[in-house]
């Protein structure tokens, strides 16, 4: 069977009792900050993977339907259909919604090479969506499609030029649809010249219809809330998306409309204005990766989590097993115990080594000594204590103190970022594994579903690998492969950029030179930015520069514009305020969370550096070659 | 019930291979004055030359449509100095003037798949192929994409000319054909999204018939994995058949290749053994019949349905390419009774290409293959 992590929930083949059973209902916390979801204007966006297509595939009327009947013998059910009825999509004897999707493909843009007035973009959306209503509305009343379409029957007074059949049953609104289906693809398979456009409609009725068209199934009048369904905005040419947005906001129907997409599909000013990095006007904008991000990363993990025992449950011969008690989430002491103390050994002599001839870290030296624990214990705490001997150093040549530092000194001087810092230097350089356990799973995920699923299905594959193996004693994933495979994953997300992202190259050399510096600057030996740097910033005046400002007068900064919208629209950098420098406010720009285990960073917010945009330009040109240049230049 | 079955255009079907090819072309210029449109790539690769060299060398009076692409990346300096050299080898050929450049602008990151489309622009753009009496297609330096699009173009074009009553010009597709040379040319990393040859979307994303079963045919060639995940992801198909090259020049290369993919045909995909279909690998024409014939076989036992939807991926040689291509135009196009097909041919571009291997020395053969014209009128 296929490595159920790999399945993508929202696809053709998953069943719908399938797909119900793998939602996490977590994902429906998402919801408590939109005011009307059923008769407003929601848009939902995220990197590629955020989970987007599953959530809308779930408010359509068939998985609504078994939600409510499975909820009863499945308890991850159970919780999806209460959040369900807590934000009023079903109610206590169902469903109460008619969702109706319609997935928009590239083939749109296709046509728009052609069809600059939007005239057959119109056509086919309103022929779509009259087939995703014929579709939905049996799939509500349980009855199977196409067969039963001449059972169903549809009213609405069309206004004037209005194509949409007055009043028809299915079978008769199926074959109007179909008219324009074929058109379209005898147009876009023709191999001769392409014809000039005609016909076509002026106007976006489907919206219209879907909101008033008064429908019947053999049960009676249709009587419930009425939500369009838009997926996969991203695909359309852009003033076919502009024209659909445009009309969808301007028309106030008495509907609710979801429009899901890619972020790719933003521009600079929809991703990176102030307003937007503020979350201002925004409330009927659900982004799913900042959603998920600062107070909400924990939710976001227990959601992750469920999702991961959904999918592992689905495996031949996982049985019921726990997928996260197979995640070893401590060191095999036995096999590193030598290796952290023979680092113990050296910090010691390293230390002495600072001490010289005066008697400064005595005590400290002997804090250690006298250290008990594990060998892991020690040596993190010999190796806090290099890091503040290494502080110390510098302070101590600027103020001419060479007295001996008392261990109450040790102690005041150190902190947990400290202490995390010195962990990942110590495992840094016993090649120790870095990046395993349930935590870190959830944290390299960087808040998208996909990114996720992605790492835990490679550490899920390797494991089932195991149980096959050894089915009596499934043995837990060791922290050394873990780390090895989440690497793995890593690197092959850092293959995959030139290809997956315009200006690819430009934005890999920024992402080198960004991670190069991040590095330097993580494992300078006085840690000053514990526990690491995984991000840079600019400020919000060189944002507004950047950003703000029309095109002809900063021709100069276009490429390092597209580069950073780019970069933020595929979740690779995320963009986050902070006014906590000296009361001047700076966009900070972490690294995707895979990134920095390319980079070999540690995991945490946090930790960051200004840089202006003369530097990022340089390091977009030069790559990880920057820095070496910037050093030269130091040492002229 | 056999008076159901499609009646297949290309069978009997003109191929010429390698030794015969200068016998071939020199009895067909003998017939009468022939003014030849030889249409080739711009590109790297060693074998891009082979048919123009030969054309040359049986006196053929020749004009050149070049195929200059453009991924918006730039090349290496290795390839550059290819493209180079055999942009040069061309002149000294033919001569500048008789040398038309036609740039394309193909895919390269960012999953821009407008590649197909892009091309049929262009050749639309190009000029008149109908000032000719003979079009060669020389596929062996173009991307794949492009190759299968120029001479779908091309045929659909004189066909549609000859069908109203108008001149009929032969089309010749050629290439020089060598597994090894492919291999090492075919390094490099791919798109990651999925494009459809322009004329064949096989109404993939049609509503009306999205419940109509769709069948996947993948013909396989090496180190395809990659290709098969994406393409499948993007079809989404209920029955895989795929397809092996055998016969073939290497007796063992069918199992090779089933060897080195078992774990995504049979664990992932699941597929059925007997789903495995042949193909032959050093025949297009050969290969065109038995690809035709399984589509076929879909067509009429999947009609109570409403229809089917069949995809054809050409992962494998450029020769096999032309047989997927033939079988599915003839589909699309052909004299087939009852409802026809949906044709889809859902191929990966090569986003950013490797610096080729290959070499100098690397022994291929040259084949041509008589598409249309002239043989059918008889």
């Amino acid at each position: 069977m296929r490595n159920p992590f790999r399945i993508r929930a929202s696809q053709r083949s998953v069943s719908d009792e399938e797909f119900v059973q793998l939602f996490g209902a977590g994902a429906l916390d998402l919801m408590e900050k939109v005011a009307d979801p059923w008769g407003g204007l929601v848009f939902l966006r995220s990197a590629p993977g955020g989970g987007k297509t599953s959530f809308l595939r779930l408010l359509t009327p068939r998985p609504l339907r078994l939600t409510d009947q499975l909820a009863d013998t499945d308890q991850q059910v159970k919780e999806t259909r209460d959040a369900l009825r807590d934000v009023g999509a079903l109610a206590s004897s169902g469903p109460d919604l008619l969702g109706t999707m319609v997935v928009f493909t590239s083939e749109y843009r296709e046509m728009a090479g052609f069809d600059r007035a939007n005239a057959l973009f119109r056509e086919l959306v309103n022929s779509r969506i009259v087939i995703a209503t014929l579709r939905a509305v049996l799939d509500r009343a349980g009855r199977a499609y196409p067969e039963d379409l001449d059972k169903i029957h549809f009213d609405w007074a069309p206004e004037s030029g209005a194509t949409i059949p007055a009043s028809a049953n299915g079978r008769d609104l199926f074959e109007w649809a179909s008219e324009i289906e074929r058109g379209f693809y005898e147009r876009m398979d023709d191999l001769g010249v392409t014809p000039p456009v005609k016909g076509g409609h002026a106007r976006l009725d489907g919206l219209k219809w879907f909101a008033h068209v008064r429908i019947r199934d053999p049960k009676g009048p249709v009587e419930v809330k009425r939500v369009l369904l838009l997926d996969e905005l991203q695909t359309l040419a852009p003033g076919q998306r502009t024209s659909l947005i445009e009309f969808v906001t301007a028309a106030r129907e008495q509907c609710g409309v979801w429009i899901a997409e890619r972020l790719e599909a933003l521009t600079h000013r929809d991703l990176l204005s102030e307003g937007a990095l503020k979350d201002r006007d925004y409330e009927g904008i659900i982004q799913l990766e900042r959603r998920w991000s600062g107070s909400k990363a924990k939710v976001f993990g227990r959601f992750v989590e469920s999702i991961a025992n959904l999918r592992a449950a689905k495996a031949d011969g996982f049985e019921n097993r726990n997928f996260f008690t197979l995640i070893e989430e401590h060191d095999d002491l036995t096999a590193w115990s030598e290796r952290f103390d023979e680092a113990s050994v050296k910090i010691e002599h390293l230390i002495g080594d600072a001490n010289g001839n005066g008697n400064r870290y005595d005590n400290w030296l002997d804090e250690g000594r006298g250290r008990s624990g594990s060998a892991l214990d020690r040596a993190l705490h010999w190796r806090t204590t290099q890091i503040l001997v290494a502080r110390d150093q510098r302070r101590a040549q600027s103020s001419f103190d060479f007295d001996a530092l008392a261990s109450q000194e040790l102690e005041k001087r150190g902190s947990s970022a400290t202490e995390r810092a010195a962990e990942h230097f110590l495992r840094t350089e016993v090649e120790a594994p870095i990046y395993f356990g349930k935590d870190v799973l959830s944290a390299v995920s960087s808040s998208n579903v996909d990114q996720y699923l992605e790492v835990a299905g490679e550490l899920f594959e390797e494991i089932l690998a195991k149980i096959r193996f050894r089915r009596e004693q499934p043995m837990p994933l060791s922290p050394e492969r873990q780390d090895a495979l989440i690497r793995k994953v890593a690197a092959s997300r850092w293959e995959g950029l030139v290809r997956r992202l315009p200006r690819g190259y430009e934005a890999r050399r920024l992402l080198e030179a960004i991670g190069e510096y991040c590095r330097q600057q993580t494992f300078r030996e006085n840690a000053p930015y514990a526990p690491g740097v995984t991000g840079i910033a600019i400020t919000m005046q060189d944002r507004a520069l950047l950003i703000d400002s029309p095109d002809d007068d900063v021709r100069h900064l276009i490429p390092l514009r597209d580069v950073l919208t780019s970069l933020v629209a595929h979740n690779l950098l995320v963009p986050k305020l902070d006014h906590q420098n000296n009361g001047k406010s700076l966009v900070v720009f972490y690294l995707n969370r895979l990134l920095c285990v390319q980079f070999g960073l540690p995991l945490g917010y946090g930790g960051w550096r200004a840089k202006s945009l003369k530097d990022l330009m340089h390091w977009q040109e030069k790559g990880a070659k920057a820095e070496t240049l910037v050093k030269e230049a130091t040492l002229v | 019930m056999s008076d159901d079955k499609a009646v297949m255009r290309w069978d009997p079907y003109s191929l010429t291979r390698d030794a015969e090819f200068d016998g071939f072309w020199r009895a067909h210029l003998g017939k009468r004055d022939r003014l030849i449109l030889l249409v080739l790539g711009r590109g790297f690769d060693v074998r891009a030359l082979e048919t123009a060299t030969r054309l040359k060398g049986v006196g053929a009076n020749v004009a050149v449509w070049l195929l200059a692409y453009d991924n918006g990346l730039n090349d290496s300096a290795k390839r550059s100095a290819l493209t180079q050299a055999n942009y040069n080898g061309l002149v000294a050929l033919f001569g500048t003037a008789a040398i038309t450049p036609i740039d394309i602008a193909i895919g390269g990151t960012a999953g821009e798949t407008a590649t197909s489309r892009n091309t049929k622009a262009a050749l639309e753009a190009a000029g008149d192929c109908l000032l000719f009496d003979d079009v060669v297609v020389d596929i062996s330096a173009m991307p794949r994409l492009v190759a299968m699009t120029t001479v779908a173009v091309l045929l659909a074009k004189l066909d549609g000319v000859a069908r109203a009553g108008g001149k009929s010009v032969n089309l010749h597709v050629t290439t020089a054909e060598s597994v090894a040379a492919d291999n090492d040319a075919a390094q490099g990393t791919l798109q990651d999204q999925v494009t459809l040859v322009v004329g064949f979307s096989g109404q993939l994303t049609s509503q009306t018939t999205e419940n109509w079963p769709r069948v996947w045919f993948p013909v396989l060639g090496e180190r395809q994995q990659a290709r098969l995940d994406l393409i499948r992801d993007f079809i989404d198909p209920d029955e895989i058949c795929p397809v092996i090259p055998f016969p073939s020049r290497a007796p063992r290369r069918g199992d090779e290749i089933i060897d080195e993919h078992r774990a995504i045909l049979f664990d992932e995909f699941q597929i059925e053994p007997a789903n495995i279909l042949l193909a032959c690998e050093y025949n297009p024409f050969e290969a065109y019949k038995q690809i035709f014939v399984a589509m076929d076989r879909y067509r009429r036992a999947l009609r109570e349905m409403g229809g089917c939807k069949a995809f054809v991926s050409p992962i494998s040689s450029k020769l096999l390419s032309i047989g997927v291509l033939l079988a599915c135009y003839d589909h699309r196009f052909g004299d087939v009774s009852g409802e026809r097909l949906d044709v889809g041919i859902p191929y990966v571009e090569t986003a950013v290409y490797g610096d080729p291997i290959q070499d100098e020395q690397s022994a291929y053969e040259l084949y041509s293959m008589w598409i249309r014209g002239e043989w059918e009128e008889v």
